[in-house]
């Protein structure tokens, strides 16, 4: 929708306003990194990982999915703590009072040790363009 | 780590309800999973940007340094110190 948008907006641009459209211009080079919820094979493999059902614990299929999201080695992987499950996406589901807090972690605490262990590789996910060189010590 | 949701007290709203079970029975497929609230996000402007700072500071001391002072001064700690290269 808002690429229609956009495509019918340039579109019409000359004859409102005089302005030309020079798509073969080019003014720069893309470098975004594009994310999915899914993995794509992309230079740069991206997944996203959201809070839901099936990726508790409990879930049948918890550990397809995490083991997939470890063989998947993504270049980033990105985990996702969204609204609509609110004990596992907000740690302090009430205000504190005087003497009480509400923090509680252990519907979150779980997700995030999955999503890290299945995503941690040491050096595995760590692409440069050019070999890293450590810093003179003096 | 996107932890995208704030806590809804914290802004200009009177309601902040959330499901008081979070193990939801309906439906009943999958097995057990949190009651789903498609609502919880109320309000416009958090009534203070430093509490909202301090909250998700707290949250990531949790995970990266093991663990934070509360609002009541008590240490709560956390056997987490990862190390999250982006938030």
């Amino acid at each position: 929708m808002g690429y229609a948008v956009i495509f019918l907006a340039a579109a019409l641009l000359p004859a409102a306003s005089g302005i030309s459209v020079e798509w073969d211009a080019a003014e720069g080079i893309l470098r975004s990194t594009p994310t999915l919820q899914a993995h794509h094979p992309c230079l740069y493999l991206t997944v996203q990982l959201v809070t839901n059902p099936l990726v508790e614990r409990k879930s049948p299929v918890h550990d397809n999915v995490f083991q997939s999201l470890q063989d998947l080695n993504a270049s980033f992987a990105r985990f996702s703590m969204w609204f609509p499950y609110p004990h596992v996406a907000v740690a302090e589901l009430d205000p504190p009072s005087a003497n009480s807090t509400s923090w509680d972690f252990k519907y979150m605490d779980p997700l995030v040790e999955d999503f890290m262990s299945a995503t941690q590789v040491p050096f595995k996910q760590l692409h440069t363009p050019h070999p890293l060189r450590a810093a003179p010590l003096s | 780590m996107n932890f995208a949701t704030p806590p809804t007290w914290m802004f200009n709203t009177t309601s902040w309800s959330y499901p008081t079970d979070p193990d939801d029975v309906t439906p009943p497929p999958p097995p057990s999973c949190k009651q789903v609230d498609w609502g919880y996000e109320q309000g416009v402007n958090p009534k203070s940007l430093t509490d909202l700072g301090d909250y998700f500071g707290r949250l990531a001391a949790h995970y990266m340094a093991g663990g934070f002072v509360d609002e009541n001064g008590v240490f709560q700690s956390s056997p987490y110190h990862y190390n999250f290269t982006h938030w």
